[in-house]
């Protein structure tokens, strides 16, 4: 048992004012206390999906880690970020399965639901990690499932989207390149201007706001709690996306694609369907506006450098014919690390999830990468705003985001979600059809949890 | 002028088809090893290049190493070999008890082997994996490997058919000499049918090393990963727009089963025939 | 097995076997491997299907009996099932005419006796020795919409380009197309057929002044019969199964118009974690491809000819 020497040390962590001089301090004070505590010592399995630029990176915290805890050797296993679930749960099932994982929190509660995941909640009180002032409210509220702890957030769900426009399009179509369209209709006016026709085919689009092909997100579900929307009831028990708040976004997202690019047909073929290929066609500058996440920055710099320095970032543009609306992102897709049951060493497992999930590992994983991150304290380093100029505006994003109410039947829903979008998208239905068929068949899917 | 006959006409018509028909076949292939030496701008240009500008080689070294591809190519060929010889083994020796003895029930027995030819494996993919779950063998080669151990039914069929062609005299004399059956069918039988273990080894190659859906269900761990499943994951990593890495990896992986028909076409061939036509 | 123990009685002990036992148990031996495998592999899990099918299974627990309820969903409910078995059997009823049709073609051209023909077989069959998913990557970089080279081709035509893989209208075609790359082995199958049609069937025809499309027509076709009979079968159930390409590249869509059911199956076993619901739609594919390939059984005495020779 290590309750005191943990507690201490978080202690001293979240205790400092200055991220800087907290560093030194839990350095030390781990350094310290080792000799004290009985040692943490085996494998631990680490199964995550921070491939190729950002390995390093990771790489370098689970060194950190291994030099505090001489006894823990970190083994990384990098999957793709295709079909993560299955392997989670084909390992799990197996008998054999890493000792901690990176899963989606929308996803969450179907693990949990059956059985697949260990509770944090003994760990969490041991140590006295204080989990709601470490992290944004909807983070934390995000990792939950039925009052219980199941994981500690890695990456921030609450800005999976942003605004990412492109300065120069902006200026050369006389908009103001410091301004961010806040309201529908602002983002409706500059997609117009910024879109580029030669002979009657699209050859820049302003801004794509059908994509319906989300794997970490559903466009419609963002437009909707922009709208003053919401996917469930509280308790998730009942279908709320067919309300009238409903209906106006997605009749909105429609009528947008057809005023403007005559057509969902037309602006997939500059976009594409999914979210990979609409940020591309960003990135290569055939589209003016993306709504994407904050792991955009990192990719700008790494990968995207022409992009570099001509960009801006805004909040979700809002309805501003709804008096209730504002911009109000929903927590879905954000990674987060979990301990699976049948896990062979969880107590080194807890260590090194509190360590790269709330400890100096987030801060020193994310710091290069110039993202933001669900830690509170973290976000508001001096040295993190000078890299990033854009902190504020995600920050913004992440205090005001709410957490979707958990249910298992999430990974149906956000199918059925995304086959609606689709066919009001396409024209196969009208966008009242497409919502009343969507509600009845996610209703099914919630009535299988009550 | 030359008068061409009906055949002439018909000859000259058969290679336009054939020529249009087997360029259009391998432009692919010249698409891809073209794709796979392109510099990232050249890939995104439109109209495209036919050619890369200058051959970007490194790009195969990429592509290999950002994942540990050469770990892949050592598990698929570990895969491959004990698949490979479990084939082997199984085949020959119950085609041997299916074509050289006489039981109750053989007949039967084999026209069930044939049917279970076309049971599909996607119906059976649920039973299975809870089965090699309860053994604890998720994660592992084994799911991959063992079956081919009890015989797979194509391979069955095809030694048999075979084992029907060698005179059964052959085994009279050793059984005189008192010999066993089983030593009779090492010692006599096997070395007479190295033409169809070929063929079958070849295919049985062929199969594990392109197979996908088994490795994707069994497969969990990074180590563990065969060359197909490194080449999907490749398209969720680098998220689709590293076309040029994408290719060389296809070309990589596609090269050792395009050398082994180049090697042994005859025999490949020859087994596909026997499968259809004897069947 | 005919040697006859030529009556030296007092080499036979008294605990030998009699001799068809022996020979019984020595087949029985041989083909052992098999049985057990059998039993394992195939029987088993057949077996383990349907009991499943009638359970709720995450494999995390227990099984739990339902009955009947995975069916009911199925058929009542489930407007997926519907939509995945629409596209698997439009996908079978593209795709196979087109590949045995195609196959066929080929193999009447390649069988012709001409120079260098070998190299064209070569062609012809190497694209099926690529594994699937190099195949599907492959033409997935190809039927890129925005700088595919196939949508560069069809402008180069004067064509209007084409969504392909992203147009709920063009995936299944384009996946039908893809599939059709790998016509090799069939149209190998059909030209060892053509190969094993004897020569004076031919020149009896011709002296009767038949020309080349009779012969087609009144021999080389009923001659093949019995080879279309084995590659329509066997094309049925492969077609049934398709997976690895929408798997791979559209992961069943645009709006599901390539969730097809051996997807579908996938998709509620190891992304739903619906193990007994998986099942239930995995006994009805089995019994749809059970059903198909019982009617083309059935239908072969009508049109396939047996001729003995």
């Amino acid at each position: 048992m290590e309750p005191r020497c943990s507690r201490r040390e978080f202690l001293a962590l979240a205790g400092s004012s200055s991220a800087v001089g907290l560093l030194g301090a839990r350095v030390r004070s781990a350094a310290a206390s080792q000799a004290a505590k009985p040692r943490l010592s085996g494998t631990v399995k680490f199964w995550h999906q921070w491939g190729e630029a950002r390995l390093p990176i990771m790489e370098a915290q689970m060194r950190a880690f291994e030099a505090v805890h001489p006894g823990v050797k970190v083994e990384s296993n990098v999957l793709g970020f295709a079909g993560v679930q299955e392997k989670h749960m084909t390992a799990i099932a197996g008998g054999d399965p890493p000792d901690v994982i990176m899963l989606r929190r929308s996803e969450l509660p179907a693990y949990a639901a059956r059985t697949a995941l260990m509770s944090l909640d003994d760990f969490v009180k041991r140590d006295g990690l204080n989990v709601d002032e470490i992290f944004y409210a909807a983070e934390v509220q995000s990792a939950r499932f039925r009052g219980r702890l199941y994981a500690i957030p890695n990456v921030s769900s609450g800005a999976v989207y942003l605004l990412f426009y492109n300065k120069d399009h902006f200026r050369e179509s006389g908009l103001e390149p410091d301004r961010t369209p806040a309201t529908w209709e602002e983002l409706e006016e500059a997609a117009r201007k910024t879109t580029r026709k030669e002979g009657g085919q699209l050859v820049r689009v302003g801004c794509n706001v059908g994509i319906a092909n989300y794997t970490d997100g559903i466009a419609f579900a963002n437009w909707l709690y922009n709208n003053n929307g919401r996917l469930f009831d509280d308790k998730a028990e009942r279908v709320a996306f067919n309300e009238k708040e409903g209906v106006e976004t997605l009749r909105w997202m429609v009528d947008f694609t057809d005023r403007l690019y005559g057509g969902w047909d037309k602006i997939v073929a500059v976009t594409g369907r999914d979210r990979t290929t609409n940020r591309v066609a960003w990135t290569s500058e055939k589209a003016a506006m993306v709504n994407d996440g904050d792991w955009l920055f990192f990719m700008i710099k790494t990968q995207y450098t022409n992009i570099l320095g001509r960009y801006g970032v805004g909040l979700v543009p809002y309805n501003a014919k709804n008096p209730h609306a504002k911009s109000q992102n929903y927590t879905e897709g954000g990674w987060a690390w979990a301990i699976p049951r049948g896990s062979k060493n969880p107590e080194a497992a807890w260590e090194w999830v509190k360590h790269i999930g709330a400890g100096e590992g987030a801060y020193h994983f994310f710091k290069p990468q110039e993202r933001p991150l669900p830690v509170r304290k973290f976000n508001e380093d001096p040295d993190f705003l000078k890299l990033n100029p854009f902190m504020p505006v995600v920050r913004q994003a992440l205090s005001r985001a709410v957490a979707l109410p958990s249910t298992p039947a999430f990974p149906k829903v956000r199918d059925i979600l995304r086959t609606m979008t689709e066919e009001a998208l396409a024209r196969k239905k009208t966008p009242e059809e497409a919502i009343k068929s969507a509600a009845i068949a996610a209703q099914r899917e919630l009535d299988r949890w009550r | 002028m030359v008068r061409f006959g009906q055949g002439r006409w018909l000859d000259a018509a058969t290679y336009v088809l054939l020529t249009v028909g087997a360029v259009a076949f391998l432009f692919p292939f010249f698409w891809m090893v073209a794709t796979s030496l392109k510099s990232l701008p050249e890939i995104a240009a439109y109209p495209p290049t036919w050619l890369p500008g200058r051959p970007q080689v490194g790009n195969y070294v990429d592509a290999l190493t950002h994942q540990p591809f050469g770990l892949f190519f050592r598990n698929s060929l570990i895969v491959a070999a004990g698949t490979i010889l479990g084939d082997l083994l199984a085949a020959s020796l119950v085609a041997y008890g299916f074509a050289r003895f006489r039981f109750p029930g053989r007949d039967v027995l084999f026209v069930i082997l044939l049917s279970t030819m076309m049971v599909p494996f996607v119906v059976r993919l649920v039973p299975l994996f809870v089965i090699f779950q309860k053994l604890g063998w998720v994660n592992t080669f084994y799911p991959l490997i063992v079956p081919h151990w009890f015989g797979t039914p194509f391979f069955i069929f095809l030694m048999r058919q075979f084992f029907l062609t060698i005179p059964a005299e052959l085994a009279e004399s050793a059984r005189i000499d008192g010999a066993s059956e089983f030593a009779i069918w090492w010692r006599i039988m096997l070395p007479l049918t190295r033409p169809a273990l070929l063929v079958i080894a070849i295919f049985s190659f062929q199969y594990t090393w392109n197979d996908f859906l088994a490795p994707l269900i069994f497969l969990n761990d990074t180590s563990m990963k065969t060359v197909t499943l490194g080449l999907y994951s490749m398209i969720g990593f680098s998220g689709q727009e590293s076309w040029n890495w994408i290719m060389a990896a296809a070309t990589a992986i596609g090269l050792p089963v395009v050398v082994v028909f180049y090697l042994f076409q005859r025999q490949f061939i020859q087994g596909v025939t026997i499968s259809g036509v004897k069947g | 097995m005919n040697w006859i123990d030529g009556g030296d009685t007092a080499r036979v002990t008294p605990r030998r076997l009699p001799l068809k036992t022996r020979e019984a148990v020595w087949g029985f031996a041989f083909i052992l491997p098999w049985l057990l495998g059998f039993v394992l592999f195939s029987l088993g899990p057949i077996v383990g299907v349907f009991y499943f099918s009638l359970t709720e299974y995450s494999v995390f627990d227990v099984p739990r009996w339902v009955g009947l309820a995975n069916y009911a969903r199925m058929l009542r409910e489930d407007e997926l099932f519907w939509q995945s078995s629409y596209n698997t059997l439009y996908y079978v009823a593209l795709r196979v005419p087109l590949h045995v049709g195609l196959g066929f073609l080929l193999a009447l051209l390649l069988h012709r006796n001409l120079r260098g023909i070998g190299w064209f077989r070569t062609a012809f069959y190497l694209p099926a020795v690529m594994p699937i998913v190099a195949t599907a990557v492959i033409w997935m970089w190809l039927f890129q919409p925005n700088v595919g080279v196939v949508n560069y081709l069809l402008e180069l035509l004067g064509l209007p380009k084409i969504l392909w893989l992203t147009s709920d209208l063009w995936a299944k075609p384009a996946i039908v197309l893809i599939s059709l790359w790998h016509v090799g082995p069939i149209m190998v199958i059909f030209l060892a057929g053509l190969n094993d049609i004897p020569d004076h069937l031919y020149e009896a025809a011709s002296i009767d002044g038949a020309g080349r499309f009779r012969r087609l027509l009144y021999i080389t076709i009923p001659m093949m019969t019995p080879v279309l009979f084995f590659n329509l079968i066997m094309d049925v159930i492969n077609s049934f199964q398709v997976f690895a390409f929408a798997f791979i590249m559209t992961q069943g869509g645009p709006l599901n118009s390539t969730l097809f059911t051996a997807l579908y199956i996938y998709q509620n076993a190891f992304q739903y974690f619906e193990m007994g619901y998986a099942s239930a739609l995995s006994v009805v594919l089995f019994l749809v491809i059970l059903g198909f390939t019982v009617i083309i059984v059935k239908s072969q005495a009508r049109w396939v000819h047996y001729e003995r020779l």
